[in-house]
């Protein structure tokens, strides 16, 4: 690891703080703001600024910092969190992300930026107008005392003299007197030390754990004072720690003997010993010492001693603002590992070579018939679907993060619109595999600000209508039959079909005698260059269109579906497969092909009535009686023209999606195997009815059957069957 | 045998850069990334020296200062307490509870790592 | 940390091992009173000892002194270098070498 691997973590980090700072204030807009939200909203800043520093990022720091003290504020109830403090603190918000954008690109901080550090800035000033920010980019320094020369003359030395007292309570604190003095070493060089015994009680009345020794050191060194002072800042606590300059005067160090508590003569010779002063030196000094008779001739102490922390620490009696175990999706993330994506992807990969291999293995075990290897492949089979399973999982990821995205999207947009509408989320915990996850999220904006746009009403019309004055915009998530579905529903209008059918016809999409089902109008929408608005916003009617959102949504083999009541409102249904690497899958043959259905969507199998063989035979669709239920279905030996009688018995495979069956016609069942799906190259993926292709045990190629397509398919023809038929 | 240091803070990027300085500089370093997950990886290890920031999730520093001080094995250990500028009350508490040294943040790396050698070798 | 003391009469050997820090003060006060009050002669070895902190040098500080008054013997047989570091960092080498003894009461 390196400080850049850190500053990739310090970007990342960033971001989700953001995302977490900006959901926070999201929710203050709705409703007050608890005490943990604000909290978690002033961590965030407090963190970005932490870690911007450690990395030396000064602009970032003094920009951060403003906002945190205006956070720390809100914390202690000095200021609320209005809508206006929120409006601004989302801008901030968005700023840092900018900040923190330049350094990802390594690109240094420009005019633009710091100007709009600046305007923020001077916002959020207005909130500390009664108290001045404290300087955030500097940290306190310390200057020193000039050494006057007053009274006296120096002495000879050039050393540095330490007095050092302890606190008896240093060791019990953590800290050891040796550890400071080795660490003066660093500073330059002790050039006598003198260790006081003369506190030690005798050791049978010693407290082990108390502190009694005290040190008289000579030092020499290039370092100013405020550094050799903060050597001792975490001990100067009830300690005496006194450091005089070289060259002092020698009324000081008179001063300093005066100030010791151990008698006058005692310390004397200790400096002596020490090699501070010469005896003739000391002598001079008290000597002189004793003639100084009036009071205003004597030097205050402080002045030349370094100050006594003589603080003693004040315990805030005000009870602890004891945090509850905040339930913080953050700190669940803490126990996380971040994997590189890359590699997640590699082992998906090398599990999908181990499910062909291993049932390449079954089928040489099933080939020979040997018990023991039967039962040794299949325990290897069944490990190796637990470990495609528990592989896939990885990659698994809550949609909530996407969808409370949305709430700065739905709250901007409706501004922007000037609509009041309120945005209600569930299903967050609905997990579904990250590369879906990630592409979903276009498809999904592009609803939600169409829904925002077109489908619910401005406040007049909805008054009129007798609705409430906000709109409400759903996003939901679950899980159905191996699908995932994901719902953006609104309490519009509802889509106009007569409208909507008048459009495309007067677009050209269709025909105006045309006969289609309620569906297939709706659908309409998500056709090129369709347009409902009568007025083109600047939301929907910018970039992409409808169509583009249906085919983002089939590339990642899903489908999306329109329901709608007129006046009451719509709903955008996205139904995606959970995973797009690996499936289960039902093996079947037409012919010499094989042919491999998702599992998860075949219902049934049943054997092609006999009525139905010959029935046909040259349309490669059709339908049944299943249990009283029109089935239409479709043959796969024309619907991919293979050559050659099919058998006497033929089959159906009665698939589902969504709610719609339809029957596949196969000559046999094979049974359920697991399935790498590999796409197709881009000369064959365009072909209708193919999902992909796996590689079966035996090496042999067998082609995905790509339900939802086929489906409309057979919906076609059998709907062109029954209108022939009338 | 190198002498570890636990840093305890919610944030990723700065206990990354904190090890980045202390193995730097000879230390060991464990990672606690609150009060609770600290306390929980204490036990069964030998720390020398604890870094622990204030405010954090599930346990703020403060409390998690305290529960260690309640520890016979780090009734004595040293514990360096990340605060900020503003935080003087903070720190007072800090004290109180045992977390006699202080870094205020934002700081440097080596103004952390100043901190630690002043109080214990590698 | 162990400490093996063994009393002869008026003999005392005393070895310390491992370290010798705050988190052991109470144990070594504890065990280092019966042969520094009872022993005329003593010997310390410190050659196994690991680590040394300002607790750890001033019971041995506070055993010397002792030694002094009673006129009794108390000498380190041998050290770590650890331990050398300290007394060399703190002018004490010396004093427990039983030459020049700089205390207060010079």
């Amino acid at each position: 690891m390196s400080l850049d691997d850190a500053m990739q973590t310090f970007i990342i980090e960033c971001r989700e703080l953001l995302e977490s700072m900006e959901a926070a204030l999201l929710s203050a807009e709705e409703a007050p703001a608890s005490e943990e939200a604000i909290n978690a909203i002033f961590r965030a800043a407090h963190t970005i600024k932490g870690s911007a520093g450690l990395f030396g990022l000064d602009h970032i720091v003094s920009f951060v910092h403003v906002a945190e003290s205006v956070l720390d504020k809100v914390r202690n109830n000095e200021i609320p969190l209005d809508p206006p403090l929120v409006a601004l603190m989302l801008q901030v918000c968005d700023h840092i992300g900018l900040l923190v954008s330049y350094l990802e690109q390594l690109k240094e901080p420009d005019n633009d930026l710091l100007e709009g550090s600046a305007i923020l800035q001077a916002g959020l000033s207005i909130y500390l107008s009664d108290t001045p920010p404290p300087s955030a980019s500097t940290l306190p320094v310390e200057h020193d005392a000039p050494y006057e020369s007053e009274g006296g003359t120096p002495v000879e030395t050039d050393n540095w003299h330490l007095s050092l007292r302890f606190n008896q309570d240093v060791l019990r604190n953590g800290m050891d007197p040796l550890s400071f003095i080795r660490y003066l070493g660093t500073l330059g060089k002790v050039v006598s030390i003198i260790t006081l015994t003369d506190t030690l009680p005798p050791l049978d009345a010693m407290d082990p754990e108390t502190c009694y020794l005290g040190f008289e050191i000579s030092f020499s060194s290039n370092a100013d004072k405020a550094e050799i002072e903060s050597v001792f800042d975490f001990v100067r606590e009830g300690s005496l720690i006194h450091i005089l300059p070289p060259r002092s005067k020698i009324s000081e160090y008179i001063e300093l003997i005066q100030s010791m508590p151990a008698d006058d003569m005692r310390l004397g010779e200790l400096l002596i010993k020490c090699g501070t002063l010469t005896r003739q030196e000391l002598e001079d000094g008290l000597a002189s010492q004793r003639e100084v008779e009036s009071p205003d001739q004597a030097k205050p102490i402080g002045e030349v001693l370094i100050e006594q922390n003589v603080v003693q620490p004040v315990v805030v009696a005000a009870a602890l603002d004891k945090q509850k175990a905040v339930k913080d999706v953050k700190t669940a993330e803490a126990s996380l590992i971040r994997v590189d994506a890359n590699k997640l992807d590699q082992l998906i990969n090398l599990v999908g070579e181990l499910i062909i291999a291993s049932s390449g293995a079954s089928l040489i075990a099933q080939k020979e018939a040997l018990p023991h290897l039967l039962e040794s492949t299949s325990t290897i089979s069944r490990l190796v679907e637990t470990i495609r399973d528990s592989a896939l999982s990885l990659r698994m990821v809550p949609i909530g993060g996407t969808f409370s995205k949305f709430k700065r999207v739905v709250r901007d947009v409706s501004a922007e619109l000037g609509k009041d509408i309120q945005l209600e989320i569930s299903g967050e915990e609905t997990e579904l595999d990250k590369t879906v996850v990630e592409k979903i999220g276009d498809p999904l904006t592009h609803l939600v600000r169409n829904s925002m746009d077109h489908g619910i009403e401005p406040a007049e019309v909805r008054l009129a209508r007798g609705k409430p004055v906000v709109g409400t915009l759903k996003l939901d998530a679950y899980h159905d039959s191996g699908n995932i579905i994901i719902e953006v529903s609104d309490d519009g209008g509802g889509l106009n079909k007569d409208k909507i059918f008048a459009k495309a016809v007067e677009r050209g999409l269709i025909k105006p005698d045309q006969i289609l089902s309620e569906n297939e109008i709706y659908n309409l929408i998500f056709e090129p260059g369709f347009s409902t608005a009568d007025a083109v916003s600047n939301l929907s009617g910018r970039g992409v269109g409808m169509d583009v959102v249906r085919r983002n949504i089939e590339a990642l083999r899903g489908t999306v579906e329109i329901r709608s009541v007129l006046g009451e409102g719509a709903t955008m249904r996205i139904r995606l497969p959970l995973t797009l690497a690996i499936i289960d899958g039902f093996l079947v043959e037409v012919g010499d092909s094989s042919y491999v259905v998702p599992l998860d969507m075949v219902i049934e199998c049943i054997e092609l009535p006999v009525t139905q063989a010959g029935h046909n035979a040259e349309n490669d669709a059709d339908f049944i009686n299943l249990r009283g239920e029109v089935l239409p279905y479709l043959r796969l030996r024309k619907h991919f023209e293979i050559t050659g009688e099919p058998p006497r018995r033929e089959n159906v495979v009665v698939v589902q999606f969504g709610d719609r069956k339809m029957g596949i016609v196969v000559d046999q069942l094979m049974g359920e195997l697991q399935t790498v799906i590999k796409p197709l190259g881009k000369v064959l993926n365009k072909i209708r009815g193919i999902g992909g292709f796996t590689i079966l045990g035996n090496g042999r190629v067998a082609l995905i059957v790509d339900v939802p397509s086929m489906m409309q398919e057979a919906e076609h023809a059998a709907n062109a069957q029954i209108s022939d038929a009338n | 045998m190198s002498k570890t240091v636990m840093i305890v803070d919610d944030s990723t990027t700065l206990r990354q850069v904190v090890r980045l300085a202390l193995e730097g500089a000879g230390y060991s370093v464990l990672e606690g990334a609150d009060g609770k997950d600290a306390l929980s990886k204490l036990t069964g290890q030998k720390v020398h020296l604890i870094v622990s920031d204030v405010n954090m999730p599930n346990m703020d520093g403060i409390t998690f200062v305290k529960a260690v001080k309640q520890l016979p094995a780090y009734k004595f250990t040293p514990v360096i307490m990340l605060t900020t500028e503003a935080g003087e009350s903070k720190k007072l508490e800090g004290q109180a509870a045992g977390a006699k040294a202080w870094v205020v943040k934002p700081f440097q790396p080596a103004q952390l790592l100043m901190a630690v050698s002043k109080l214990i070798m590698p | 940390m162990t400490i093996t003391v063994h009393i002869n009469g008026a003999m005392g050997h005393v070895v310390i091992e491992g370290e010798m820090t705050i988190f052991e003060a109470a144990e070594y006060h504890a065990a280092l009173l019966p042969p520094v009050t009872q022993c005329h002669t003593l010997e310390l070895d410190l050659t196994n000892v690991t680590e040394i902190d300002t607790s750890g040098l001033q019971l041995l500080v506070s055993a010397k002194l002792r030694s002094q008054q009673t006129g009794s013997t108390l000498s380190i047989t041998g050290h770590s270098e650890t331990v050398q570091q300290v007394l060399d960092a703190t002018d004490l080498a010396g004093f427990f070498g039983d030459q020049v003894v700089l205390t207060a009461s010079e």
